[in-house]
């Protein structure tokens, strides 16, 4: 029986700079989480130079429980801290908080797929150590591609991620014999890809993400009266500053006394230093505006469950796991009609144009001005809304593998 | 009439206050003689010479906005831990914007500076632009005060000012005798008067080019333009260079940085900040069609020069004879762009309708009067 091996390896990788788990690290773990009891799946760390070691899915569940709890990591801290960042600085490769691996080499057997589900481009040698190894074991290569943002919109990101991300997702997609996608708008991009590497068309697979996450506690909303929540990076391609924008002109056309507040959760990422200064200036829009940089998976069930709406006016995704969240909630969310979103939310998600505040500000007034449609929609939602379970994602992993396992290596 | 103090503290070489004061204060000379008085405040008040008032254009083209050594450093920093390069990125982009800011913008030499007998006298009026100052001072000596907003921005969105400028705006309300505005109907000016430095400027694009006219950054509207430039080269077709010229403004670093991580769009966006006049005005002759998308400018300065020009132009704000774009409408904007690359628009004549900034001084020196 052929085994099916999961690269792992980024999972702790994340932790080097972040604590917790961002959209792709959340779709391994629950992707895995869901694959785990087979008897025909493993799960690989990286170990040596070269080699991959396995590992069990409790040692896996184990250590991200830690990071996800808060509670304190035997890991360097203070000056310990900085100097193993400057290792893996030198070294070429992220830090982590979690130690390194450590245990025999995996036993590989020919015509084992080797899947490679996460964000590996931030260790520039990934690509070239998964290819390796597949090619020394006659191994069947998998990768799923969550988005191709650094390819196709470049000024969102620094410099050394599109040289990185272009360098392994070219050498993966040149190199693999099964490529998933997450979404038909992805599945279009790496089309494009392959046709400006010139590479044979090999439609890439696509699989249905589940829709929610582990099962969250109900909590009381850690917020009085009414608000809208958005949750998502505070990043330039989340296109915050549009609803920035929407507010200002609601407060000045409605009143401070008709317009919920805005809540954006998440941390702070890149090009949005203007934003946050103008924020500054405006008082955050004279306290309309709310920042949740942290927010722990209670806390977070609690927006969920205590907001009028949720928004998501993203102008590039993948796939838009806030919008299958806030379905799962039974919340309605106003969306961007741009790229995957509408893949997500089907017709249970109101849209306007990311790209037009005026588009954005009459779909958002309406919600805020008529809160009795919403209460409708959520009834809607809940007799409507059926989330996709995780296992079905992983059933459509599993049978795409199957269907490349019958092509020639 | 009393002297008229004009001050020109911080008033950045370029910008439409800058231009506005080139274009009445020799009228007022005319009126005034010696009774019109240029001033800047700092630790005392200089009063400065009639030459001062060419330090408002910028004299010279800036360095390139990357020097070789920050892309040194960016290089050596893809070796350090993500956040640290998130901390130090944000620390060189600031650094750069107050250089970049900073390079053009630096004031000459006071002409004179005399303690006591520079200072207005009692009765005498004090006519300031942006940006603001203490005024306690001057107020309790008698001085007359006027602020003149060259822009709405201050009106309209103070969150687009630093705090300590908001603070000082509250503060000129409260204590200044008037405080003035520009009209939105003031008529297009005609000429530049002597005032356009001598001197080779950045040469003009080879190749066709769009010239976007105004202030860098997010109150000019460039991140609105980025992401329709980014439609536009989604839709395949040839595309001109996109030429972004004006001041650096005060939000401009997340711009600055989009440009950076992806060469300008893979070389399609050229980023020339703080333009001479010389510059500007080479630059709009040549162009296919300018943008004027700031939306609060005055009088639409960005947009009337271009016509005057006889260069077609979509714009933010009403003026006869551009044709009206929202900038907060992406892709309606991009829509607008791509008809008028695939079809240029007809060139209007130059100068179509003229105007009169003697007129225009004169309004505004009936207005400052007591």
């Amino acid at each position: 029986m052929s085994r099916i091996w999961i690269d792992v390896e980024d999972l702790f990788a994340h932790t080097g700079s972040f604590r917790r788990p961002s959209g792709i690290q959340r779709v391994t773990i629950e992707l895995c989480r869901a694959m785990a009891g087979a008897a025909d799946i493993g799960f690989l760390r990286h170990t040596g130079w070269r080699g991959f070691t396995a590992i069990g899915w409790p040692a896996i569940e184990a250590a991200m429980a830690e990071l996800a709890d808060d509670r304190p990591i035997p890991a360097p801290q203070g000056l310990w801290r900085l100097q193993w960042d400057a290792v893996c600085a030198l070294a070429g490769v992220p830090g982590s908080l979690l130690p390194p691996a450590r245990g025999p080499q995996a036993r590989f057997a020919a015509g084992d797929t080797l899947l490679v589900l996460g964000a590996g481009w931030d260790d520039p040698g990934h690509a070239a150590r998964v290819i390796a190894t597949c090619r020394r074991h006659r191994l069947r290569l998998g990768v799923l591609l969550h988005d191709l943002i650094p390819l196709v919109r470049p000024e969102w990101c620094d410099p050394q991620t599109v040289r990185r991300f272009t360098l392994w997702s070219d050498a993966l997609l040149r190199a693999a014999d099964l490529v998933l996608a997450d979404s038909q708008a992805t599945a279009r991009d790496i089309a494009a890809r392959r046709a400006a590497l010139r590479l044979p068309a090999l439609p890439a697979h696509v699989i249905r993400l589940g829709d929610g996450f582990a099962p969250m506690p109900e909590t009381p909303p850690p917020l009085e009266g009414r608000f809208a929540l958005f949750v998502s990076t505070l990043e330039r391609r989340k296109n915050h500053a549009l609803l920035v924008e929407v507010w200002r002109r609601l407060l000045l056309r409605l009143g401070p006394q008709a317009v919920p507040k805005l809540v954006f959760v998440g941390r702070e990422g890149p090009l949005v230093g203007d934003l946050l200064a103008v924020l500054r200036a405006s008082r955050w829009l004279d306290g309309h505006v709310v920042w949740r940089q942290q927010a722990t998976d209670a806390e977070l069930a609690g927006l969920y469950q205590g907001c009028d709406f949720t928004l998501f006016p993203s102008l590039y995704e993948g796939w838009g796991l806030p919008v299958a969240e806030s379905l799962c909630f039974g919340k309605p969310c106003l969306a961007a009609r741009a790229t995957s979103v509408p893949e997500v939310g089907g017709d249970l998600v109101g849209y306007f144009d990311p790209l037009d505040v005026a588009d954005a500000e009459r779909v958002i007034g309406a919600a805020v001005a008529e809160p009795a449609v919403l209460v409708s929609w959520e009834a809607r939602i809940r007799a409507a809304f059926r989330p996709t379970a995780w296992a079905a994602t992983a059933a459509m992993l599993r049978a795409a593998i199957e269907e490349g396992s019958e092509r020639p290596l | 009439m009393p002297r008229l103090w004009l001050d020109l503290t911080g008033i950045a070489p370029g910008s439409d206050a800058a231009v506005l004061v080139q274009r009445v204060a020799p009228v007022w000379r005319e009126r005034l003689g010696d009774g019109l008085v240029l001033c800047r405040r700092g630790p005392g008040v200089a009063v400065l010479g009639w030459q001062s008032l060419a330090s408002l254009t910028p004299q010279q083209s800036p360095a390139p906005h990357v020097a070789a050594w920050q892309r040194r450093l960016r290089d050596r920093m893809a070796l350090w831990p993500p956040r640290t390069r998130a901390r130090l990125r944000r620390a060189v982009a600031l650094q750069q914007q107050v250089l970049g800011a900073l390079r053009p913008t630096r004031p000459p030499p006071p002409a004179a500076l005399s303690a006591d007998a520079a200072l207005p006298e009692a009765g005498e009026t004090w006519l300031s632009l942006l940006p603001f100052g203490d005024l306690t001072r001057l107020h309790a000596m008698g001085a007359r005060l006027v602020l003149l907003m060259a822009d709405r921005r201050p009106a309209v969105r103070p969150d687009w000012l630093a705090p300590a400028e908001a603070a000082s705006l509250a503060l000129w309300r409260e204590t200044t005798e008037r405080c003035l505005a520009l009209r939105m109907d003031l008529p297009p000016h005609a000429a530049r008067g002597a005032l356009v430095p001598p001197g080779p400027g950045r040469p003009v694009p080879a190749s066709a080019f769009i010239l976007a006219d105004g202030e860098i950054g997010v109150p000019g509207k460039t991140p609105e333009l980025l992401l329709a430039w980014r439609l536009l080269r989604e839709g395949g077709a040839a595309l001109p260079t996109l030429v972004l010229a004006g001041p650096l403004g005060g939000l401009a670093a997340d711009v600055l940085t989009q440009l950076r991580n992806s060469d300008g769009f893979a070389h399609s966006v050229l980023c020339l900040p703080n333009p001479t006049e010389a510059e500007r005005a080479a630059w709009r002759r040549h162009c296919t069609f300018s943008l004027a998308l700031e939306p609060h400018s005055a009088w639409g300065r960005a947009a009337r020069d271009s016509l005057a020009a006889g260069v077609p132009c979509l714009s933010a704000v009403a003026v006869p004879g551009a044709i009206p774009v929202d900038p907060d409408n992406v892709t309606a904007l991009a829509r607008h762009m791509r008809a008028w690359i695939d079809q240029p628009p007809p060139r209007p004549a130059p100068d179509a309708d003229g105007c009169d900034w003697t007129q225009v001084a004169d309004r505004l020196l009936s207005a400052i009067a007591p």
